[in-house]
């Protein structure tokens, strides 16, 4: 298998190098400050001290940061800080690829709709492509240039949200995302949750 | 190895030392304890030594014994550190959920566990050095005839063999973050009961001699106890110091490949 043009066995390292993560559990130590997290994770990508600095200034504003609170520990954050430090350590390596896992998730609707802003910003800026798993149908309308619906470990529909909506809207009167979800998996959310259940 | 390439592992391994002197920072309050336990432990020690002439009424160098059990119980602090940054590194990363990052990170694991075990080494040495200084003054000892830098050197060149058994140590968090400390420390234990931690090697039974041939711990001591005992200097420890090289190059190598086995399989089973 291989990733932009590298083996992933044989360049595992130079793939590494081009992939970076937010999930959707922040994972920090928790003990340590902002920046000492953030200087951390630029140095296992190799990015020096000075470079990391100057990029954590930059990120810094761009997500919004207070830069008092980069010396506090981050277990003091809010959940939707945490994501936004997050975010920033993810693109502070400047990825090729960003795996984005359910980053809204359990987030308020103000914490949400600023991570989401700053994904979108983000992408823009570093011309990164997102690589975004939601059960937000919403969020993957807003967020995503290309769709790709999975039911049952397959893809059943792809396209951009344009043109699923256009292709549902024939049988649903001005659908939205989660109708476009309902009419290509076949079953309701509630059945769907069921059968989650069921077979985990 | 290009430049660039030694410039980014470096960086990774900068990144490391600084991380663990900053989780020690922040845990200071907690280490502080952990150092009252292992003076304590050494004052112990000491006392057992102050006693034998007491209870066995035979006349004994007591300077000597108490050094000599003292030296026992720093080995074994110093151990106990090793092994737990190292164990816990893994352990810590597991509960904060963050080793998916470190292991995602283009490093090599060889920097990732040597930089973890480099700064334990300089953590424990600065450690055992302390308990040395408080124990001797607390018991009022001569170290005058000491040779303390070819201890510290011994206890260098033996932590290479130290860090081939602390990546296998390492293991253990990863297949259970239970339990695997815990287990950390009966390995530990039983390294050392087989090196001569309080005894001479030659009071145990055959079979465990034969075992203590084998094991960094019984050098390590022996090394040590050379140095402060008799003053010994270090180029006159070749005989400590040749199987510690070889244990070293094996243990080592051999460590990291068994933590890059296991850190596999843990990843297919979903343990790690």
């Amino acid at each position: 298998m291989k990733v932009l043009g590298y083996d992933i066995v044989k360049d595992v390292s130079l793939v590494k190098r081009l992939i970076n993560r937010v999930s959707v559990e922040a994972s920090f130590f928790r003990k340590l400050s902002a920046t000492e997290n953030l200087l951390f994770a630029a140095g296992i990508h190799g990015i020096s001290r000075k470079e990391a600095l100057a990029k954590i200034h930059d990120l810094v504003e761009k997500v919004g940061l207070d830069k008092k609170q980069l010396n506090d520990p981050l277990e003091g954050f809010s959940r939707g800080m945490q994501q936004k430090v997050d975010i920033a350590r993810a693109f502070m390596t400047t990825p090729k690829i960003m795996l984005l896992d359910e980053p809204t998730t359990g987030l308020d609707p103000r914490a949400k709709r600023d991570v989401q802003r700053l994904i979108h910003e983000m992408k823009n800026k570093m011309n990164t492509t997102v690589l975004l798993t939601t059960h937000d149908m919403g969020e993957a309308e807003k967020l995503c240039d290309h769709v790709s619906i999975i039911h049952q470990g397959r893809i059943v529909v792809e396209g951009t949200p344009r043109d699923l909506n256009l292709k549902v809207s024939e049988k649903v009167r001005n659908p939205t995302f989660e109708d476009v979800f309902m009419e290509y998996t076949g079953v309701s959310f509630d059945e769907a949750e069921f059968r989650e259940v069921e077979t985990a | 190895m290009s430049v660039k390439a030694i410039a980014h592992e470096a960086r990774a391994s900068w990144a490391f030392i600084i991380r663990n002197f900053n989780l020690t920072k922040r845990y200071w309050k907690w280490e502080v304890v952990f150092f009252a336990y292992t003076m304590a432990n050494s004052v112990t020690m000491g006392f057992i030594g102050k006693g034998v002439e007491s209870f066995s009424g035979a006349v004994v160098n007591v300077n000597y014994l108490i050094l000599y059990m003292l030296l026992g119980s720093i080995l074994w602090g110093y151990l106990s550190i090793l092994f737990e940054i190292v164990a816990e590194t893994v352990a810590w990363e597991r509960w904060e959920e963050t080793i998916e990052y470190t292991f995602m990170a283009p490093v090599k694991r060889a920097t990732h566990l040597l930089r973890v075990c480099g700064y334990a080494i300089l953590y424990g040495i600065l450690r055992a050095g302390i308990i040395l200084l408080f124990v001797s003054l607390f018991f009022d000892l001569d170290l005058s005839g000491a040779n303390l830098v070819s201890a510290a050197g011994i206890l260098a060149i033996g932590s290479f063999s130290f860090i081939g058994l602390g990546m296998v140590a390492a293991v253990l968090p990863l297949i259970s973050p239970e339990k695997g400390v815990q287990v950390v420390h009966i390995f530990q234990a039983l390294l050392l009961i087989f090196s001569g931690v309080y005894y001479e090697v030659t009071v145990l039974p055959e079979w465990m001699q034969q075992v203590a041939k084998i094991s960094p711990a019984t050098y390590a001591l022996k090394g040590m106890r050379e140095s402060i005992l008799e003053g010994k200097a270090f180029s006159k420890l070749w005989n400590q110091i040749w199987p510690f090289v070889l244990l070293g190059a094996i243990l080592l190598s051999s460590g990291l490949f068994f933590f890059n086995k296991m850190k596999f399989w843990a990843k297919k089973t979903r343990s790690g």
